[in-house]
């Protein structure tokens, strides 16, 4: 048998754990929405990450535990109000297990304290309600780590201007046959691939297409440029040769060559760079100088050379008989692909006129009125409208608004002359 | 205020059990009746017995005030009933050559007083029962005479044969501690009637109690302990009986006064001890709530027809209004 001191300390605990129980309980049930928040947006954010192939660092998992942290404390705030204390945690286990309100007078010291035997506990966990908020945060982690997401951004490169990946590879095929030198090619890869730093959603932009088109438009006029060139040191070798020649001649040839040379050295596309020494070379040794083998040989380098460059102008540009206005040097009116030149291409409309004057503007003089210009004011003279005059307007009720000669005009103006007379006749 | 020991409580309920035990000699099969109206006189209160006629009401009063050896008084309520009639009148004596008005006090000069169909007298007759019943007194002329100690009125009504009645009004019956619905005998108690008694001859009654010892027992009853939390129950139980402020009293119109709490902790007193402790208890406030609120609620005339009883709705507020004032949360559930 217990001494009252000893049942007070018996109850004092039944009834601290049974206020422990119940705050602890609220605690759980003011966590449950905000685990199952933070859970859900882990679990999204995951999701996220996979998709866009994101890495999960330590600042990831620090942000989770800090948000389930946080959730923890706001719980604990919003519960911390419905807290029990121990006074009515007494009445809870006087309630209910009547005890007929003996611990409220014990603890009042208006009475003894019941005796106190190995007593049931009188609030029970529901399990239902506890797994609950778990079951469905660790639905929502599940979820984020383990449903199957297909990634955002797939390896198929993006779509680039058609221009962009054409004027690198002709620069790399002039290259790789060894036409012209490496500083100018780079350099054009450098320029392009400023323009694919820009954002792809950029590229097609007019100012993106139309600084490709500058580019490109430079890169022809280079080739061309160089073409020129070439074939003016051809020529002049090929007069050079010639017995025909004389001293002058021979003189100013020279002077053409070194002129051409100059100007290939200016140009930002030259030749590659053993061409150009053989060419400083002859040129410093003098045209008269070379023998009749090395200038042939270096006659048909230069031809060599220079038809390859033909021919890569003629791809997509095309050398057409200018039929129309040319936007560009060397790019020929309705050729080129999309990039052809304005106006018609050449024999569109059959043979040409031996008398067309090609590639100017006839001005058409408007001054004769027998020969006028389109939009010209040839005549202004007064019509009057054709009106009906049949309606004679509001008339009063009852009176005819119409008198019928609507009927005139079929078969005596729309009936042609056999027809009214047939008509005539059946009237007849 | 000295609160009762155990041995106090002991004794007074040994007085009770005497009483009671008596008290089921006179009426058989009325144990909870007779329970109600012990509990009702010790907690100093009148009670309202309602009931159909022969069951015993007028027996039980007359068996009480005998076991108890006070002086008691029946009063047949009449609709030519007047208030004369009950507090007395002053009547003209001569006295040594002079005449003078001299008080000759009326049946409510008792300590029991059985006002038998209360709810026949005019309700200017009914009122007249109020300052007795409330301040224990009666003025007449002017003039206040106390009445005996104790006091109680022990009042019958009819629930039939309604016509010519006049219904108490709700100051009348809120100076009701209990009112107590008599019900009908069990074949069993009827039985026992029969072989037992006969008609006409009135049931041999002892007395149990003395007044002082009577008295001495109230005494005990009022120095029972009253914890903070039953007395915030009781608070909480009848602010709960105004309409709107609980969900089972929707159909409510009139809920009950603060003289139903004090009636409500007086009541538990005198059940505890009636139990044999020396504090109230939860249990002891839902015990007495039908028998104290009862009458003092008015339903409103659509609950009426709906078959609501004020009965079932002081059942469906003590289901609701819990003894703690903390709420459980949904993870917890009460244990079996």
């Amino acid at each position: 048998m217990e001494s009252q001191s000893d049942l007070q300390l018996l109850w004092q605990k039944a009834a601290s754990r049974l206020r422990r129980r119940v705050n602890l309980a609220w605690w759980y049930q003011e966590l449950a929405i905000p685990l199952c928040l933070v859970a859900l947006a882990v679990g999204g954010f995951v999701l996220l990450a996979r998709r866009n192939e994101w890495s999960l660092g330590p600042a990831f998992w620090t942000v989770s535990g800090g948000a389930t942290l946080l959730a923890g404390g706001f719980a604990y705030w919003r519960a911390k109000r419905k807290w029990i204390t121990l006074e009515q945690a007494y009445v809870r286990l006087d309630a209910d297990l009547g005890l007929q309100s003996a611990l409220s007078t014990a603890l009042a010291k208006r009475g003894a304290w019941p005796d106190f035997s190995e007593r049931k506990d009188v609030l029970r966990w529901k399990a239902g309600q506890v797994a609950l908020p778990v079951v469905g945060a660790l639905a929502f982690l599940i979820f984020g780590f383990a449903l199957p997401v297909a990634p955002a951004k797939q390896s198929v490169p993006e779509l680039q201007p058609y221009s962009w990946s054409r004027l690198a590879s002709e620069v790399e095929e002039l290259v790789d046959e060894g036409l012209i030198d490496e500083d100018y090619a780079e350099d054009v890869k450098k320029r392009l691939e400023e323009l694919r730093e820009q954002k792809a959603d950029e590229w097609f932009s007019a100012a993106s297409l139309e600084a490709t088109d500058s580019l490109q438009q430079a890169h022809s006029s280079e080739m061309n440029r160089l073409n020129r060139d070439l074939m003016e040191i051809q020529k002049t070798l090929k007069k050079v040769g010639s017995p025909e020649a004389t001293k002058a001649d021979r003189q100013k040839l020279q002077q053409q060559f070194e002129e051409a040379m100059e100007g290939m050295r200016n140009g930002q596309m030259k030749p590659n760079e053993k061409l150009m020494k053989q060419l400083a070379e002859a040129a410093k040794q003098g045209l008269n100088q070379m023998s009749e083998e090395d200038r042939k040989a270096m006659q048909e380098r230069l031809k060599e050379l220079a038809d390859k460059l033909g021919d890569d102008l003629g791809e997509g540009e095309g050398e057409g008989e200018p039929g129309g206005e040319g936007d560009q040097e060397g790019r020929g009116p309705g050729e080129g692909g999309v990039q052809r030149g304005p106006g018609t291409s050449s024999n569109l409309y059959g043979e040409n006129s031996p008398d067309l004057k090609l590639g100017k503007f006839e001005h058409l003089d408007g001054k004769d009125d027998k020969e006028p210009e389109p939009g010209d004011l040839l005549n202004v003279e007064e019509i009057e409208h054709e009106l009906d005059e049949s309606m004679k307007g509001p008339t009063t009720s009852g009176a005819a608004t119409s008198e019928g000669k609507g009927g005139d005009r079929v078969w005596k103006d729309a009936l042609d002359p056999d027809e009214q007379k047939s008509l005539k006749s059946f009237f007849e | 205020m000295e609160y009762a020991n155990e041995a106090q409580v002991a004794e007074a309920q040994s007085h009770i059990k005497r009483l009671s035990e008596a008290l089921n000699q006179v009426l058989y099969g009325q144990e909870t009746l007779i329970d109600f109206v012990l509990n009702g006189v010790l907690a100093r209160g009148h009670i309202l017995l309602e009931g159909l006629p022969g069951l015993g009401k007028t027996e039980l009063v007359k068996g009480l005030s005998k076991t108890l050896v006070l002086e008691n008084k029946r009063i047949q309520f009449t609709p030519d009933l007047l208030p004369g009639d009950i507090t007395g009148n002053p009547v003209l004596q001569e006295t040594d050559g002079k005449r003078e008005f001299v008080f000759q006090p009326g049946p409510i000069f008792a300590n029991i007083v059985l006002a038998d169909e209360i709810n026949r007298a005019s309700p200017k007759t009914q009122s007249a029962l109020l300052e007795a019943m409330q301040e224990h007194r009666v003025t007449v002329l002017g003039q206040t005479h106390p009445l005996p100690k104790p006091f109680f009125v022990l009042a019958t009504q009819n629930p039939i044969e309604l016509e010519g009645t006049y219904p108490l009004p709700e100051a009348q019956l809120d100076r009701f501690l209990f009112k107590l619905d008599v019900r009908k005998n069990s074949v069993a108690a009827l039985e026992k009637i029969v072989n037992q008694r006969e008609l006409g001859v009135e049931p041999q009654v002892q007395a149990v109690l003395g007044q002082s010892h009577f008295e001495s027992v109230i005494e005990t009853v009022r120095r029972v302990y009253l914890p903070e939390v039953v007395a915030n129950y009781i608070a909480r139980l009848v602010d709960a009986t105004h309409a709107g402020e609980a969900e089972a009293t929707k159909a409510v119109k009139f809920g009950a006064s603060p003289r139903a709490a004090l009636s409500l902790a007086s009541a538990s007193k005198a059940r505890a001890v009636m139990n044999g402790r020396g504090n109230a208890s939860f249990e002891d406030v839902k015990l007495v709530a039908p028998a104290v609120l009862r009458h003092r609620m008015v339903l409103d005339y659509g609950a009426r027809i709906d078959g609501a009883t004020t009965d079932s709705v002081i059942e469906a507020l003590l289901e609701e209004i819990p003894f703690q004032t903390t709420d459980t949360p949904r993870p917890l559930s009460a244990a079996q």
